[in-house]
């Protein structure tokens, strides 16, 4: 770093003043029968201080001038436009300064604009971080896990895993994009199925509620894709609906096989009413069932090469680890495989993927809170 | 860089009541800025009571791309015009059958199928 120490350029030209008089000084002195005619050298001697002091004004004092504004900016102090308009050397230094100060405030302005938005934007990943579940409740014969992963600061990918009346809901959404506008919509959609659980507690009623209110409140270009399940431990099925999510893919323990199954339905926000549109339908399940839910970060996750990881290459993952004795397991494995595709290319949109196992035996849910919603995928 | 050209096709006759604009490569993140402004302004002009668009060379659309197509829909519907989707590619129609825009727009795979609905 570039320290500046102020010169004394005024004690200096004294000094160099003194310098140059000494000479006539001296040979004043030793050899003053040079100067014959001791009036004449007073007034040599006087026009020499005159034309010294004149030179001293016309560019040492403009120069400290200059100098003191520029160390004020080095040292990141108060600094004011030198109103020097000479066109000379001064008058182009003036106006160099003047013109790269002004640019400067303007970067500086910008600068402090972004990094207010940037801490605004962290402060509002934060919020949305804390509406994600820190942990789920257990769910009767199901060993759950659900992580999801911003693209950028916001996300537009949510979850949420609710118990009501020994009944449990879960949901899975994706909103058009990312980023801000898409974090927005994902909240709403969030603390809507919190808040209307409780009145519709159905997974197309609360489909459909969500929708007759989102709809009118968000921009006619954005909507989200959401699939609702619900589960109540008496049965040996899962209900769910969808609204124009991704497939739900279910590896069948006792065949030995994955099926793919599409969400159907309408995504929420696109139309004003979708209760003719979306269903409730239902999937039995067998011991040793699994689950896979994902949003299309996941399916559209692409290599150096541009290939997409795929449905066909998710839904083999499955069907390859769901053996595996917890969804811990099974989800680190397929998250390990996504990670060796995409190989550290920058990833464009959020990921969220959910494992489901089903036991057929009441299980204790024993994930820590740790690996639920925080997910680094390389 | 995706590109994605659209043309208005010319009228068959002039007094029909409709027009057909083709659409011609994909439409993503990468240029759906680009081609918001010109479908707006193309939308918020047009006045013939039906439009068509035509997708049998559109390879590709991602989820903004369906929202504006959603919004278009909206923007004609509020005018009192009505929107209809020409021979979608198979990939194309999957994603707007995935997220159930084919529940809101109708797609048709013959031009006549169309008219017929004039």
């Amino acid at each position: 770093m570039f320290v500046f120490t102020r010169s004394k350029t005024f004690y200096k030209f004294v000094f160099f003043q003194i310098l140059t008089l000494l000479p006539f000084v001296l040979i004043f002195i030793y050899q003053n029968q040079v100067f014959v005619d001791f009036y004449l050298y007073y007034v040599c001697l006087f026009a020499l201080l005159l034309v010294n002091l004149s030179l001293y004004y016309k560019y040492v004092v403009k120069l400290d001038y200059i100098i003191d504004q520029v160390a004020n900016v080095i040292a990141g102090k108060p600094f004011v436009p030198i109103k020097i308009y000479s066109p000379d050397e001064f008058g182009l230094l003036a106006f160099f300064f003047n013109d790269v100060t002004s640019n400067l405030k303007k970067i500086s302005s910008v600068i402090k604009e972004e990094e207010r938005m940037s801490e605004e934007l962290s402060v509002a990943a934060s919020i949305q971080r804390s509406v994600l579940p820190k942990s789920i409740p257990n769910i009767p014969n199901f060993d759950v896990i659900c992580k999801t992963r911003p693209s950028e600061e916001i996300g537009g990918d949510s979850f949420a895993v609710r118990e009501l009346n020994d009944e449990y809901f879960l949901y899975i959404g994706d909103v058009t994009g990312h980023g801000a506008p898409a974090g927005l919509i994902m909240m709403m959609v969030n603390t809507l199925f919190d808040v209307l659980l409780s009145d519709f507690p159905d997974c197309k009623d609360i489909a459909v509620n969500i929708n007759h209110i989102l709809k009118p409140r968000v921009n006619a270009t954005m909507f989200m894709t959401t699939l609702f399940f619900q589960y109540s431990p008496k049965n040996k099925y899962i209900e769910y609906t969808g609204c124009g999510h991704e497939h739900i893919i279910i590896y069948r323990a006792e065949e030995g096989v994955t099926e793919v199954i599409a969400a159907g339905g309408i995504a929420l926000a696109m139309s004003d009413d979708i209760s003719a549109i979306v269903e409730k339908k239902k999937i039995n399940l067998s011991k040793g069932d699994v689950i896979c839910l994902y949003s299309d970060g996941i399916t559209e996750a692409m290599n150096e090469n541009g290939e997409l990881f795929g449905l066909d290459h998710l839904s083999d993952l499955v069907k390859k680890h769901a053996h595996l004795n917890s969804s811990i397991e099974i989800f680190s494995s397929i998250s390990d495989e996504l990670s060796k595709f995409t190989n550290k290319t920058v990833q464009i949109d959020d990921m969220t993927l959910i494992i489901l196992k089903y036991n057929d035996t009441v299980v204790e849910n024993l994930q820590d809170s740790q690996f639920l919603t925080d997910w680094n995928v390389q | 860089m995706s590109q994605l050209d659209l043309n208005v096709l010319d009228k068959q006759v002039s007094t029909d009541p409709y027009s057909i604009v083709e659409f011609k490569g994909k439409l993503d993140k990468a240029n759906i800025d680009d081609v918001k402004p010109a479908l707006t302004n193309f939308i918020g002009s047009y006045s013939d009571p039906y439009l068509i668009f035509d997708l049998r060379y559109f390879e590709y659309v991602n989820s903004e791309g369906i929202g504006f197509l959603v919004s278009l829909f909206y923007a004609l519907e509020a005018k009192k015009q009505k929107l209809f989707i020409l021979k979608p590619q198979p990939q194309v129609l999957d994603g707007f059958e995935a997220v159930g825009l084919t529940k809101i727009i109708p797609i048709h795979e013959l031009l006549e199928e169309i008219l017929n609905q004039f």
